[in-house]
Formats: structure tokens, sequence, C-alpha cells
């Protein structure tokens, strides 16, 4: 049943082909995965990420459009890192089911346009359009302007606004009123392309094989989130909750360092929310819509969130977050380039004159809604943020002598998410660390991360603090009990706890993430496999895809698809720096100090180093990849299928051997 | 006798509603051909969805107008389609107030919501999260409103003392 198409379009050439996606349905599963396979299959590592070669693919999986899924993933060679590797990342909303209805579950862009143009797809239609008149429109603008012109309010647009026109390499790609695609700076890329948009329209629907299994599916999903163990995730997390998570989840941990706590995120929620957003399908709608008078109205979500939790003004937080929004430009690393020019300010290493006269001492929205276009629009200031934070910590910082690289680039330089990496101080820190190895945090391990929301959860249940801490404590055991067995406890999520079975933990946790990536639901409800040690995951989305597609698909399958899929990510991104004369790490990039954070990044943890290589060269051990240097080996491509990688990966390793 | 009762302000557009529609009574996952459709508008930056669905109107516009005599009202007063004496004239879509009537291309004859022929209830109403639709008897449709509402005034009375 999963027989949609790939879409192939030369934006230099202005040819449109397609092809059918089935015959990668059985190693990759699809949406990342099968993107993933596309990608390193037509984009050599040597090309670079603004070349004429490289390739944009918005992805979708075969849940993608059901009511189990609504993920597609974006995927291209990223110019947010210096070797230009291959990234992924999620894209919810409407736009990845509407891709299905349309008929195509991948979406291939190559080339350059000579003039701005937008894609415009109705169902078997696909056309390129010119779009200049819309260059210089931010997102909301050009949305709205497109679906005008083509007399559709119901057709789904991504686009980008004039960070991603001016390359800026944070830029991203957006649609609706904020669903983003955020990691890897794709809208530079798209702008690099002179693609403005992309626009879909699809009536044909999701075949479902077996609609009786589907429904019976359904009703365990629903039965679960509203009279069943889920109820408490579902009505703590939807409309708004998340933000209280996210908001309040960061202020109870400062809370017990500092003592300090508000309940403003609840006032923020009650006095400006005026809706839920999300994506299609999914009962959590865990954006919030909000509206405030004289700056307007639009979308956060969780990121965006993880700003406020240290801001002292909500509506500054929010003109600069809606701004940043319409430029089209990431704001969880725009935020941290405006805050760490405020702390330069503030310790006098850098005046105004380093800024183009702005005065950037205070939380005063101008300033900073001044510099956020400046950064933007590649204007004075802004133009050495152009090629992202850790050029201009080069320039900025390393010229007066002040050494922000290296928190830039520890930070930087593998995801970009700097503040949530911030709040991973559960078991996700020690599986990150692991994974630095390789580079490849697309898809990280979960952490067991709940024990923040203790008073959220205490008060949705009416139980004190102590017993809902109990509650979650359970919750923990029974998640590593199914996974580890009944030996195994609930602290080994802990950052502070070194043990070796925390290496198939994090490679089990990898793959629950990525199960979605590679299906097309998302991370989000599937998290409550282990933060509820329920039934779900791995399961219920391999029972999901035998009932749509009619073809029994195996846990095994899956996980076998995961395996193939970061196997082969990790052996290109290595050939990559290769050919672009990275020096790769002798010793697999463990962090070289005792701490893997800095004075910078507030509740840093101290890592036993030695005890992480224990479990990294475990980690290695399952994954197939050498111990000493974190690639994968070439037995383990060519036993995976992956021989074309193999091959490059034999003859390059030779070379520099 | 029992009807869908909406109330737009919970609705929070996550048209579970258009996909177990679709999957119920076609067998796909497709918003266009559901019964009822969240009518999506952005207006500065906020999103409203209604969901749009049949009525059941007391003196049907479709019923009225349809030449053939396919439309006619069942015994849960679900105004209903007769698939066998439908032609597909299109009479009834134009005629319908509320777009909640369509002439299919595909199968070439009038399409509508019949809460669900043959279930306990329809299913946009079950399976909404929000309680936005809900299956509930005529007489007391108003009296939730009535009560929903009293609360307000109660919350108000309270924070002003």
């Amino acid at each position: 049943m999963h027989s949609g198409k790939i879409l192939h379009i030369d934006l230099s050439m202005g040819k449109i082909e397609t092809e059918s996606a089935s015959g990668y349905r059985k190693e990759y599963i699809g949406c990342a995965g099968t993107g993933a396979r596309l990608v390193t299959e037509l984009v050599p590592p040597e090309v670079k990420a603004f070349d004429n070669d490289n390739v944009v693919a918005f992805s979708t999986g075969p849940l993608t459009g059901t009511l189990f899924g609504n993920k597609a993933n974006v995927s291209s060679r990223t110019p947010e890192q210096p070797n230009n590797p291959f990234v992924h990342t999620g894209l919810g909303g409407q736009l990845p089911s509407e891709m299905r209805f349309a008929g195509y579950d991948h979406i291939l862009i190559k080339g350059k346009s000579e003039y701005p143009v937008f894609i415009n797809i109705y169902n078997d239609d696909v056309s390129l359009v010119d779009a200049r008149h819309l260059w210089g429109l931010d997102v909301y603008q050009t949305q709205e302007t497109i679906k005008k012109e083509l007399k559709d309010p119901d057709a789904h647009v991504a686009c980008i606004g004039r960070a991603g026109e001016n390359k800026i390499v944070h830029a991203l790609i957006l649609h609706d009123i904020d669903n983003t695609a955020s990691r890897g700076g794709f809208g530079a890329v798209m702008g690099d392309k002179n693609l403005k948009a992309v626009a879909v329209r699809g009536t044909k629907g999701v075949g479902v094989a077996n609609p009786a299994a589907a429904m019976n599916l359904w009703e365990e999903y629903w039965n679960f989130y509203t009279k069943g163990r889920g109820r408490i995730y579902f009505e703590t997390w939807k409309q708004g909750g998340f933000a209280r998570h996210v908001v309040d989840g960061y202020k109870y941990r400062r809370r017990r360092e500092s003592g300090r706590y508000t309940d403003e995120t609840k006032e923020l929620l009650k006095n400006y929310m005026v809706g839920s957003l999300g994506c299609s399908f999914c009962p959590l709608q865990c954006h919030v819509n909000y509206s405030m008078p004289g700056i307007g109205g639009g979308g956060a979500v969780c990121s965006n969130h993880g700003m406020l939790s240290g801001f002292p003004d909500p509506k500054i937080w929010w003109a600069v977050t809606h701004s940043m929004h319409k430029y089209g430009i990431e704001s969880g690393v725009t935020w941290a380039a405006v805050l760490w020019l405020m702390s330069m300010f503030k310790e006098g290493l850098i005046t105004s004159a380093d800024l183009d006269g702005i005065v950037l001492d205070t939380y005063a929205a101008e300033p900073i809604l001044e510099i956020v276009r400046k950064i933007c629009t590649r204007e004075g200031v802004g133009e050495m943020f152009a090629q992202g934070l850790g050029q201009a910590a080069k320039i900025i910082a390393g010229g007066k002598g002040y050494d922000l690289l290296d928190w830039v680039t520890k930070v930087r330089n593998r995801t970009s998410f700097p503040l949530q990496d911030m709040t991973q101080r559960g078991f996700g820190e020690t599986g990150k660390a692991i994974r630095y190895r390789t580079g490849d945090i697309s898809s990280h391990p979960f952490s067991f991360d709940m024990y923040a929301n203790v008073e959220i959860y205490a008060e949705w249940t009416g139980k004190s603090i102590e017993e809902t801490h109990e509650m979650i404590d359970q919750w923990a055991d029974e998640a590593i009990k199914k996974w580890l067995g009944d030996d195994a406890d609930g602290k080994l999520w802990h950052a502070d706890v070194y043990d070796i079975r925390q290496a198939k933990l994090t490679v089990l946790s990898e793959d629950q993430n990525m199960i979605c990536d590679l299906s097309g639901h998302c991370e989000l409800p599937s998290e409550r496999e282990i933060h509820y040690g329920c039934a779900g995951g791995f399961e219920e989305t391999a029972d999901w895809i035998s009932a749509v597609e009619g073809v029994k698909c195996t846990v095994e399958d899956l996980r076998g698809g995961v395996q193939r899929t970061r196997t082969m990510i990790d052996a290109y991104n290595v050939l990559c720096a290769m050919a672009h004369n990275e020096v790769l790490p002798e010793e697999g990039g463990y962090p070289e100090k005792d701490k893997i954070r800095d004075k910078f990044v507030p509740g840093y943890i101290d890592v036993d180093v030695k005890k992480l290589r224990e479990i990294g060269d475990e980690y290695c051990r399952i994954r197939g990849y050498d111990p000493k240097t974190g690639i994968p080996t070439v037995e383990q491509l060519t036993k995976l299928g992956i021989n074309d990688l193999a091959d490059r990966l034999r003859v390059r390793l030779g070379e520099s051997s | 006798m029992k009807r869908i009762i909406l109330d737009p302000s919970r609705c929070t557009g996550c048209r579970v509603c258009e996909a177990v529609c679709s999957l119920v009574n076609e067998g796909e996952f497709n918003p266009d051909k559901s019964r009822i459709h969240a009518v999506r508008t952005f207006n500065n930056g906020i999103l409203r969805t209604i969901p749009v669905f049949c009525l059941q109107c007391e003196e049907p516009y479709c019923q009225s107008v349809c030449p053939v005599s396919a439309i006619s009202r069942d015994d849960r007063r679900a105004v209903v389609v007769d698939e066998r004496k439908c032609i597909g004239c299109k009479l009834c879509e134009i005629a319908c107030p509320v777009g909640a009537i369509t002439v299919r291309s595909d199968k070439g004859i009038a399409v509508k919501c019949d809460l669900c022929e043959g279930r306990e209830e329809p299913q946009c109403a079950k399976y909404c999260f929000s309680g936005a639709l809900r299956y509930m008897p005529d007489e007391r449709a108003g009296a939730m409103k009535a009560r929903e509402k009293s609360s307000k005034f109660y919350e108000l009375q309270n924070r002003e003392v």
C-alpha cells in the first residue's frame, strides 16, 4: 500500500520527474530512512551545502497522514557545520500529510533556479512558479500571498523568510504558524537554490489495507490517552501544557538551585494564549497560539518556550521570538547569539561601537529586535553571523582574547538546540556524550526527564510532591525493566550513574526515537513508552504499519531500518569529513575535560570520561562500530547491504592510513 | 432524539474528526472524503478551526430540492441519501446552507453525514478529545451550555468577592 512516488525536481534544468518509492521500503522503512538513502545516493561526499548538486529532500513515512502519524523529515547537506555533513530534521504540521494525500512520499529538489520560484503541487500537477514578487516577504506574508494567488486557502505552504534568502546558515523552513524544519539551516539551502516555497495540496488520501485493524489500534490509542495511564500525559501536555512543562520544568530545576519560583507561565497562558496549534490528527496540539497587543499573533513550540524560562519579561520574549519566526531563523541559536552579545556587553568586552551603535545592556525589545534584524539581513554587525555562531565567536570574541569558541563549538557543532541541550541532565547526557563520537545526533536518545515536571503532575493528580516523586520513580523502574530485565532499575536513567547496560539503553532509546523518524509519527506521544512504562512504541508502530500497508511489519524490521539508516548516515558523514580534509579524532571524540559543560551553561554535570569510554566501547560493539574511532566498520556496512559506502570507506580509510 | 452538538470554543483544530470519519466511512485517511470538515482560517497569526458538518436540519433544503426524492429522514432523525435513487444532480449541494453535502466525482452521488448509521454513535463525536463535538439528546444541548455559562458567572462572582 505504501506506493507513493518520489518527485524529482531539478531547478537548474526546470525538470520535473517521478519514480516509485516502493523499492526502498523494506530496508529503510520511509521518511528519514529512505530520505537519507536517497540523498546519500544522489549527493557525493565532496559536494558542499551550497553546491548545485546538493539536494533538499522532504520525506514522509508509511504512517504520515494517518491517525498515528503526521511527520515529515527534511534532509540535506547542512551549511551549519564546516564539513557540511548530512543532517535530517523533523517537520510537523499539516504539510507532511498533505504530501501523502497528493501521492508523494518524497520531494527531492536539486539545482538552482535563475530567479526565485516556488513549487506548486496539486496532486499530479507540479509546476515551478515565478516568485520574484515574493522575495523579501516574511514567512506569513509569503504563505498568505501564495494561497491567495492559487485561490486555495487549503493549500499548505512551507517557505523561507529573509534569513533563508540571505543564506544565514541557521535559517529554517516554516509552514503554517510555527511548524518548522529547524535543524540544519535548510532555509539557507532553499535560499541558495532560489526556492522561496513549496505549496502542496492533495486530495487522494492515504489508503488503508486493513481499516478494521487500524480502527482497533486507534481505539487502544484513544483509550490509553483518555482512560488509561496516558491520561496524565495528555491532560498535562496538551494545549499549552507543553509550555508549562518546558518553562516550569526549567524553573523547578532552577528553584532547586536558587529557591526562586513563580507562576508566570500560568499567567502568560491565561492572558495571551488564544488557542493551540499542532500537527494533523494529533490530539495533543502541543504548540501555543499566542496573541499580544501591539505585537501580533503567532505560535511557539517547546524550544521557543525554553528561552522564556530565564527571561524577565514575557512580552519582550514574545516580540523577539515572533520577529525571529517572521524572518525564518532558528530561534534557539539566535537567542543564544543575542544573549552572549549581551553578556559580553555587560562585562565590557564589547561596546556599542562593535554593534553599529546599538546599546545592548538591558532586556529591552528595541535593541534586541535591531540585532535580530541585522543578523537576518546580513547588515553591519549581523554579517558576521551569516556563517553561524562559531564563525561569529571567532570574529567578535577571538579578536578580544575572549574564548567563546570553545563553548560555541561544543554546543553548536552537534545540534541546533543549545538551549534544549542544556536541559538534558538525565540519561540523555550520557547517550549524547557517546554519540559525540560520530557526530550525528539528529536523532538522539530519550532521556527520562519527568522529575522536572513533578510539580505539574502533583498539581494534576492532587498528590504531594513526595508521592509524585514515588510515582515517577515507579514509571522509571517499569520502563527500564521492560527494556533491560528485572534486575535493572530506574537509576540507570541518571547521568551520575555509570553502568555498562547504559550502552544497550542508549541503543534502545535511540532506536525508539528514530522509528518515529522512519515511520512518520511524532516522537512526543511515543515517548510514553519510556515515560510511562506502558505498551506502545516499537510494537505499536509495527502494528500500525502492518494495518495501513497490509504487509507484515515487525519490530525487527523497524530496528533493522534504524540500524541501517544510522550506520549509513554515520559512515556518509565520515566520508564528508574526509572529503573536506577534516582530521578525524583518533580517540572517538570524547570530551577532553572532565566536564562537558563549562561556566557559560548553568547546571553543568561532571563526566567520568574513563567510565564513559567503557560504556561507549560497548555501544560501538552493539552498533558494529570501531571502538577506537567511533566509525562504522566496513564489515558492518557490508553486512547491512550498504555496499557503496562500504567500498568508499574502505578506500578512504586505506588512503588515510 | 440525539444529535451532534458543537462547541466551537473547545475545538483545538486537531482534525481527528476528519481522519476518523474517512477511515470509518471510506476505509482510508482522506479529509477530502470526510463527511465533516475542519475548516481552518488564519487571521493575523491566529488560527481558528470550525468543524462543519450536517446539522440534520428540521426542514432540510437538500431534501426539499431533490428531484428524485433520494433524501429522507431515518428513525434516528438523520437526513440520509438513498444511493440507489441519487442521480448526482448537485441541487442538494447548491441548496445546503452550510456546505455539508457534496456530490463526489468518484461515486457520482451525494455524500453526507448519516450519524454513522449502524454504529452506536457518530465516530467524530466519540473520538473528539476536546469535547467540541458531543452526541447527546436535543433537550440536553441547551441545558449543558447553560450549566457551563453559569459556572463562568460563579467564577466571576467569586473573583469580585
